[in-house]
């Protein structure tokens, strides 16, 4: 009787610990970044390169994001700014990147995604609310972490991450152009760079 | 006897070491360097002290995080050494005679759900700070990130647990509000300038 109560209550100890593991190993690797001059998509101004690379493979997209992101509407795209001035200093506000053209998302989860547009018609993850499932929420704290973020960019500095772009569910992408304004921190001005993908 | 005294030499021991160690902690990082000099305000709104993270689903497992309030609380007293003067203000249009505008913004917080008791969870969260000079012109940018982790807690000692791991979040934000500020060469510079 005393050895099947043990044997039950390790059956159940393993059962919890494989549980356990399974919730923990939601694991989110991060993204390969590389120096900003070997990316495909690049635009230099100023002395300013800014490269982007879309991550259109869903198996890409299950190995860093642990979900199908083009079946939910939206595409991560790796941003990486290097200012390469010698002795300019530049602001980067993440909250103005957008789209050169908007344009409507069609398909499946599209009223979702359409939702949680900003401005510049690009994904703001605040307005992306995860459906309430742990795997759910996860994926979307991932999203925030791999966010790129607002930054005064001094000679020599780099800053990447990712955008979230609304795309179509089904069929070939559509080509993407979108825009990266950055401020002059001594002149003030905006200077806007235009990259296609 | 001897055991007794010895107990005792051992607890004012430890006692002297816990309470230098928590001093330490409570130091802000920037107070050992020169302060900024420039006066600053620090506009902490309304809406931005009642910033609350819900997570989960309602009536299910949401949980609220209300970060807001503990940053409200923290920030003030940790930035006000690294500039010579800071006012907080609750009105970026009432910042008086401030040389800087410091306006702090949550883009987003998150937190790990973790099925059990004894699991370990994350809170993540990320402060955009942005500076502005008298005219409105930003002259400089941050984002900041701060994080904690802490059991999720049973019934008991979840509310004790969930209240601790945003004080440990947004202590770890302030301190790299901190770090980040008082190292700006941007507003290092901007100090220097001859007051007009």
């Amino acid at each position: 009787m005393r050895k099947i109560v043990v044997l039950k209550t390790t059956k159940l100890l393993c059962a919890l610990w494989l549980a356990e593991l399974g919730v923990a190993s939601t694991h989110f690797p991060d993204y390969p970044v590389q120096p900003v001059r070997e990316y495909k998509f690049k635009v230099e101004q100023h002395g300013v390169i800014i490269a982007a690379e879309p991550v259109d493979e869903t198996q890409a997209q299950k190995e860093y994001f642990r979900a199908d992101l083009r079946a939910r509407g939206y595409l991560p795209v790796l941003l990486v700014i290097e200012n390469a001035s010698g002795s300019e200093e530049y602001m980067f506000d993440s909250s103005a990147v957008g789209l050169a053209e908007g344009f409507e998302v069609e398909g499946k989860g599209a009223r979702k995604t359409a939702n949680a547009k900003t401005s510049g018609g690009i994904i703001d993850l605040t307005l992306l609310k995860a459906d309430g499932s742990i795997h759910d929420v996860a994926v979307r704290e991932n999203l925030i972490k791999k966010h790129i973020r607002s930054s005064t960019l001094g000679p020599g500095a780099v800053v990447h991450g990712f955008v979230y772009i609304p795309v179509a569910t089904e069929g070939a992408r559509a080509e993407i152009h979108l825009q990266v304004p950055l401020t002059n921190a001594k002149s003030g001005e905006i200077e806007v760079f235009n990259i296609s993908f | 006897m001897l055991y007794r005294h010895c107990g005792y030499a051992l607890v004012a021991a430890a006692g002297v070491l816990l309470s230098s160690a928590v001093s330490h902690a409570q130091e802000p990082a920037a107070a050992a360097s020169k302060k900024i000099p420039l006066t600053a305000a620090l506009v902490l709104t309304p809406e931005f002290c009642a910033t609350v993270n819900k997570v989960g689903k309602k009536m299910i497992n949401q949980e609220k995080f209300a970060v807001g309030k503990e940053a409200c609380q923290q920030l003030e007293p940790a930035l006000a050494a690294v500039f010579t003067s800071l006012t907080r203000v609750e009105d970026s249009a009432n910042t008086g005679d401030a040389q800087v505008v410091l306006e702090p913004k949550f883009d987003d917080v998150g937190a790990t759900q973790k099925a059990f008791a004894f699991s370990n969870r994350e809170l993540v969260l990320v402060l955009e700070w942005t500076v502005r000079d008298k005219s409105g012109k930003v002259i400089w940018l941050e984002t900041v990130e701060g994080s904690a982790k802490r059991h999720i807690g049973n019934t008991f000692t979840h509310g004790s647990n969930l209240k601790h791991i945003i004080e440990d979040a947004v202590q770890n934000l302030t301190e790299q509000s901190v770090e980040k500020m008082a190292s700006a060469p941007q507003l290092q510079r901007f100090g220097a300038l001859p007051v007009k």
